[in-house]
């Protein structure tokens, strides 16, 4: 044809520069295109697990965050409970230890009263016996002769009891 | 000079006409697309080069038919 | 005048092949290519490096677009993808270094004029090159057409029309359509690349004419080198993704029932609406 023949066309230049091309793309495609294909494959594959593991990395620390907190919040309540309780305790054991001394100053003091009020009776007592006696026998060794005895006793005990100071006015 | 020299010229001058007026065309249509909604040169990029190819190929043609007057027939 | 000569020059024959200068320029992407991929064998590692990286770059670039509109085979048809696609990017690059179709011995042809016969021709520059490409391409779409569908279903489905009383109508159009994918993409990279070569050839020669009496002509060219690697890049991205939706519309070949030239829900990329408009 004398189109191609112009265009210097023939069977064999056609063939080298076809089985040239070919050539050369079978090398490429060995060597370069099907090793960039799986470049481009792995590095996707490494590029997703890497994001995958930030990302698990990430709800990892998040969770370690929260159980630490979750733990330093109960540690602080725990430690706030134990503060009121053994402030409780402390309060009660000063309520108990004040109410007890309290009660025994108490129980001292009405103690002591009572003793001296029982001393005082009983000296009193002992003392009205000896007045009686002692003016008894004063009267009678003065009146002995005239006086006979319950009249005379009568008489002093009625004196007596007039004169007797009152009790607790003295001491 | 001779007539088959201005056969050529006339054949590539004038079958330069009408892909020219169609790549201009195209070209400003895509310039628009690419002003209205910028996003989307990169879907337009393919369909582009090919209208344009198939479109210029129309002048190539011409070339090839100046060239065979010129040198083949 | 500049000179074009519109097939690759033969250089010299080893044995029934002769070898051109367009040959040269592919072996060099090819070595290229290949030490990239022997030194990345050795050296690539899971947390890449700036070489590295520069390396992997297209092929990702690449590889998310396939992924995203090839469905679930696109791994079987990636590496024709960025094979392609690396290969001419390649070639296109190195046609741009200085020397590349400018250092030659300079022979008299059969008119009698001075020619320069350039050691190392563009790749893409040559027609047998962007051709061989094709037909590959061709080949993959239709052989994993054969694949997802079967022998039987692809054809069928390639010559009996939707209601089959057009098949005598409508089929040769299909037919046509499909081969002249072949020429299309072989014409386009063709022709990009050539007249891309003629182009910075042209302005070359007109600078350097220039350039005794403005120094800063020098600049004018670098303009267009800059250009010309734009193109470089976009056509090696137009031939692979071209090649890359002829193999996706193979393999979803089936899915079309009902519709004539689009497919609408079942197949909502625009690439694959796009591409059965491709000649």
């Amino acid at each position: 044809m004398a189109f191609f023949e112009a265009f210097g066309v023939d069977f064999v230049k056609l063939a080298f520069q076809v089985i040239n091309f070919l050539l050369v793309l079978y090398l490429l495609n060995r060597f370069l295109f099907q090793r960039v294909l799986s470049l481009i494959d792995e590095r996707q594959t490494k590029i997703s697990k890497g994001l995958e593991d930030a990302e698990t990395a990430a709800r990892d620390r998040e969770l370690a965050r929260a159980e630490r907190e979750a733990a330093l919040a109960e540690a602080r309540t725990e430690g706030q409970a134990m503060v009121a309780r053994s402030t409780k305790a402390a309060e009660a054991a000063r309520d108990e230890i004040l109410a007890t001394a309290k009660a025994e100053s108490a129980r001292m003091t009405e103690q002591a009263r009572a003793e001296i009020v029982a001393e005082r009776d009983r000296a009193i007592a002992e003392l009205r016996g000896q007045v009686a006696d002692l003016a008894l026998d004063a009267a009678s060794q003065l009146v002995r002769s005239t006086m006979d005895g319950p009249t005379q006793r009568k008489l002093v005990a009625d004196f007596l009891a007039e004169t007797a100071p009152k009790p607790g006015s003295k001491n | 000079m001779d007539i088959t020299t201005l056969a050529a010229g006339l054949a590539m001058g004038l079958g330069a006409i009408g892909p020219g007026i169609g790549l201009g065309i195209g070209f400003s249509k895509a310039m628009e697309a690419i002003g209205r909604n910028p996003e989307a040169s990169g879907t337009l990029f393919v369909p582009y080069i090919l209208g344009l190819a198939l479109t210029e190929a129309i002048g190539i043609y011409a070339l090839v038919v100046s060239l065979i007057i010129l040198f083949a027939a | 005048m500049v000179h074009v000569q519109i097939a690759a020059e033969e250089l010299f024959a080893i044995g029934p092949i002769v070898i051109t200068n367009s040959m040269i320029g592919a072996l060099l992407a090819s070595a290229v290519l290949l030490f990239a991929a022997a030194w990345f064998r050795g050296a690539s590692s899971l947390v890449p490096n700036r070489r590295q990286a520069l390396l992997e770059l297209p092929i990702e670039f690449l590889s998310g677009i396939v992924r995203g509109t090839g469905g679930k085979r696109w791994r079987q048809f990636a590496p024709l993808v960025f094979g392609i696609f690396l290969f001419i990017l390649v070639a296109n690059w190195l046609s741009l270094f200085p020397g590349v179709g400018t250092i030659g011995l300079v022979e008299t042809n059969e008119h009698g004029e001075e020619i320069l016969v350039p050691f190392v021709r563009a790749a893409a520059a040559d027609l047998n090159f962007t051709l061989g490409l094709a037909l590959i391409s061709f080949v993959a779409f239709i052989a994993f057409g054969f694949r997802a569908n079967g022998v039987r279903g692809y054809l069928h489905e390639l010559l009996i029309a939707e209601p089959v009383y057009m098949t005598p109508l409508l089929t040769p159009i299909h037919l046509i359509s499909e081969l002249s994918r072949i020429i299309s993409l072989s014409m386009r990279l063709f022709g990009n690349v050539f007249a891309g070569e003629v182009l910075l050839a042209t302005m070359f020669s007109l600078t350097t004419a220039a350039l005794v009496m403005l120094p800063l002509a020098v600049t004018v060219p670098a303009v267009f080198l800059g250009l010309e690697m734009l193109f470089g890049l976009v056509q090696a991205l137009v031939f692979a993704l071209l090649s890359m939706t002829y193999i996706t519309l193979a393999i979803a070949e089936h899915r079309q029932h009902g519709s004539d030239d689009h497919h609408p829900g079942s197949e909502p990329d625009p690439e694959a609406a796009l591409a059965n408009f491709a000649a």
